[in-house]
């Protein structure tokens, strides 16, 4: 379990998050949506111990999140960064290398399944298959935490369509979790099994999606615009 | 292991492009030299034994090897940096991986080291090729001139990886400074950076600091260059170094590490 004790986050003057309190449940797949600058990018570099709270703690695993948690979790930024000097078949050699947990004949499988040419440089890549690549690198990970940051961002139709179908195929939800901030809220709604609002770094609501759509009625982007109206 | 050679093999492929510039700028002080030897002399003269050796335009030819040797204490820490630079681009990238801070430290410490040995060597090499003729005449110093050029490359290898960690320290500094103060981190990083000089040369006047080093020492000897006639016929006793201050630069030297590693681990954020 993820969980966020009081925890507030500030960059220089500008204040990222909140006093947010929060227990992401294990085993779902979990959707944080807001608009930019809301503070889900700090959110998820918080559980991956890329960043410090300035207040509060973050915990996975009852284990402070540090760098060392990349051991449990893998974390897909929303920044396009690669090593430019690869193909794809060495970064995913390369990763696989770092992470114990690393499956080089699934991380392969799932090369193959978004159809990336393995001996393709990476710097010559489209977007869209720098995109299919991050995901190719995360999934490929035996790891309890999957942690991926707009991983539609600035991808066209097809290639979304390719990330949600990894994403089905190759997750293991009886022992992993995924949390996945995304403004393609729509895309992706039914992949969630819970959705988590935030705005202006503080946690307006947090549903599980089915009780939206079979309780209260609601796709996800009617409840976001219902909850943003009532803060 | 898997995962250091991985990270080696990463650290070298990044700067595998600038690391051809510094060789290729070597071959261009070798070039360098013999391009002042041959204006001097004002045309291109087959060698012959007596011009060699009697030609003091001759000496004009390693003075740009000597000094690309000389800035090479400056090579590691220019390297790191850069590899750095890189990686600050991208921090994210670098940092989620449990691999330690000493680790992904240490790979750029010893690909830089790598890198050094390749450039000092080629250096080296292109020195001696300009020596060759000079061989037979200088047979008799030779054994004293290996040893005084291998007294300075281990020199310049030691203080090279010392001002390599400072400017990984330094670095890590910025990068803790820059997520506080912002704008204002790289007047913050100067002042530091001279509080920091001021400190070490201040230290190394105290009487206290020279008790603590000045023990262990070591005389190198240069017999056979005395002949030269130099100075004042102490040639012999030209070099004098203490264990203790070898000692002193080591720990501090890794004690910097050490401490950068615990800053990357504990205070940088991407």
């Amino acid at each position: 379990m993820i969980v966020f004790e009081n925890v507030s986050k500030s960059y220089l003057t500008q204040k990222a998050l909140d006093n947010v309190n929060l227990k992401i449940p294990n085993g779902k797949i979990v959707g944080i949506i807001g608009e930019n600058g809301s503070g889900k990018s700090t959110m998820l570099k918080l559980m991956a111990g890329l960043i410090r709270p300035s207040k509060g703690s973050v915990k996975v695993n009852d284990i402070p999140a540090n760098r060392k948690v990349s051991e449990i979790v893998t974390y897909l930024s929303e920044l396009d960064a690669y090593y430019v000097m690869y193909t794809v078949k060495q970064t995913i050699n390369f990763f696989s290398t770092q992470f114990k947990d690393f499956d080089l004949t699934k991380a392969y499988k799932i090369m193959e399944f978004m159809k990336l040419d393995p001996d393709q440089k990476v710097k010559n890549l489209s977007k869209g298959n720098r995109g299919r690549l991050r995901i190719v690198l995360s999934l490929a990970r035996d790891v309890p935490y999957i942690i991926l940051d707009e991983p539609f961002s600035g991808l066209d139709p097809m290639v979304r369509e390719s990330v949600v179908k990894g994403l089905l195929s190759y997750i293991d939800l009886e022992r992993q979790t995924v949390i996945i901030t995304t403004h393609e809220i729509q895309e992706v709604e039914a992949l969630l099994d819970m959705i988590i609002v935030i705005r202006n770094g503080r946690i307006l609501d947090m549903k599980e999606v089915e009780h939206l759509h079979e309780k209260e009625q609601k796709s996800v982007v009617e409840w976001l615009k219902k909850v943003y109206e009532a803060s | 292991m898997d995962s250091w050679i991985g990270l080696l093999k990463k650290d070298f492929l990044l700067m595998k492009n600038r690391l051809l510039v510094f060789l290729l700028i070597d071959l261009a002080a070798f070039a360098l030299g013999w391009y002042l030897h041959i204006r001097e002399i004002g045309f291109v003269q087959q060698p012959e034994l007596n011009w060699v050796l009697y030609d003091n335009n001759d000496l004009i030819k390693f003075i740009p090897l000597v000094i690309a040797i000389g800035i090479h204490v400056l090579f590691i820490g220019n390297y790191i940096l850069m590899s750095l630079n890189k990686e600050g681009k991208q921090l994210h990238l670098w940092l989620h991986n449990p691999q330690s801070a000493i680790v992904l430290l240490g790979s750029k410490l010893v690909n830089g080291f790598i890198a050094l040995i390749l450039s000092l060597g080629l250096l080296i090499i292109l020195t001696t090729i300009n020596l060759i003729p000079f061989l037979s005449e200088v047979s008799f110093y030779l054994g004293d001139l290996t040893k005084l050029l291998l007294y300075f490359v281990v020199n310049i290898i030691f203080l090279s990886l010392l001002i390599g960690i400072c400017f990984m320290f330094f670095w890590t500094i910025y990068h803790v400074l820059k997520s506080r103060i912002g704008r204002w981190s790289v007047l913050v990083l100067i002042i530091l950076i001279n509080l920091f000089i001021w400190m070490f040369v201040s230290l190394e006047s105290t009487a206290v600091y020279n008790q603590l080093v000045q023990w262990g020492e070591y005389k190198l000897e240069f017999s056979t260059l005395e002949s030269f006639n130099y100075s004042d016929g102490e040639f012999d006793q030209m070099i004098t170094n203490y264990l203790g201050k070898n000692l002193f630069d080591t720990i501090f030297a890794l004690l910097l590490f050490v401490i950068s590693a615990w800053v990357i681990e504990k205070k940088v954020e991407v």
